[in-house]
């Protein structure tokens, strides 16, 4: 069977980049001096905000993925949105983990239903799982791949809504740590925001690696999967 | 808080959060391992029966 050798070494290197650019951003984080009122609790915040920027990047592009899937029914663009959800799903998870471990020193609660960050959040972890086990329920593939790209567009409404829900609902959970539109940080030294800026780089990086290892994941099984059609076939008109 | 600045009570969290890193992207990675172990030794059967 023919393998896809579509730059074979870009795999490995980006593997290589985001584990050494989040190496170097551990490095300024845990070397950075306290912060006045959060003290060491700002080194939670490289991985928390580097894993919920992972997410909305994931959910987005499986939703760009599944519309690129409707557009052209090549399924290499369905072998990318379920990438990119399942990647995604992994990192909203761990966006919760740390933000709760984050908001028990900091606001008193592991979690609060009546924020409405925290709620949307968890809400699209269940619309993602959901989207997932529906796949895994569809044995046709054309249907699995239009039913997914649907729910995937779809839910991707959640990502700015997610984001802008500290802006509208005003409850619990702050603005965002540092704003470019803003111009404003809410880290008081250079050492946590560089930390913090390398870890968005390290984990956008480290998106790409897992997009493209979990990608040819996808498309080995598929050829797999229809090879063992073919071969089924064959034996059943050999018999007849 | 117990205290502007740390040490404190609390830097503990941290430790709990990057070791919840490590076991969520370890997990994730040994699927990815498992999954392309099962693929070779798939493609391996195929090879055979064909």
């Amino acid at each position: 069977m023919k393998k896809l050798a579509l730059a074979p070494w870009l795999t490995p290197t980006l593997g290589y980049s985001s584990v050494g650019i989040i190496l170097i951003a551990l490095f300024f984080t845990f070397t950075a001096p306290p912060d006045v009122l959060q003290g060491y609790l700002t080194r939670i915040l490289p991985i928390h905000v580097g894993s919920s920027w992972l997410a909305y990047l994931s959910f987005g592009l499986a939703a760009a993925f599944g519309l690129a899937y409707l557009i052209t029914r090549n399924h290499h663009w369905d072998r990318l949105s379920l990438a990119s959800t399942e990647i995604g799903v992994v990192f909203i998870i761990l966006s919760l983990f740390t933000g709760a471990l984050w908001g028990r020193p900091t606001w008193g609660a592991y979690w609060t239903w009546g924020d409405a960050r925290l709620t949307t959040t968890a809400l699209m972890l269940m619309v993602y799982i959901g989207m997932l086990m529906v796949r895994g329920m569809i044995e046709d593939s054309g249907r699995r791949a239009r039913v997914s790209a649907v729910i995937g567009i779809v839910a991707s409404v959640g990502v700015p809504i997610n984001y802008m829900s500290v802006y509208w609902w005003s409850t619990l959970h702050q603005t965002p740590t540092v704003s470019i539109a803003e111009r404003r940080s809410a880290l008081q030294n250079d050492g946590i925001l560089i930390g913090f800026l390398l870890a968005l780089l390290g984990f956008t990086i480290l998106y790409a690696y897992l997009l493209r290892l979990r990608g040819q994941l996808a498309a080995q099984q598929a050829r797999l999967e229809e090879h063992e059609l073919n071969l089924e076939l064959k034996g059943v008109l050999a018999h007849d | 808080m117990t205290e502007l600045g740390s040490p404190n009570q609390w830097d503990v969290f941290v430790y709990w959060g990057y070791g919840m890193t490590i076991l969520l992207l370890g997990g994730y990675t040994w699927y990815l391992v498992r999954m392309n172990k099962r693929l070779k030794e798939q493609e391996r059967d195929l090879e055979v029966k064909s």
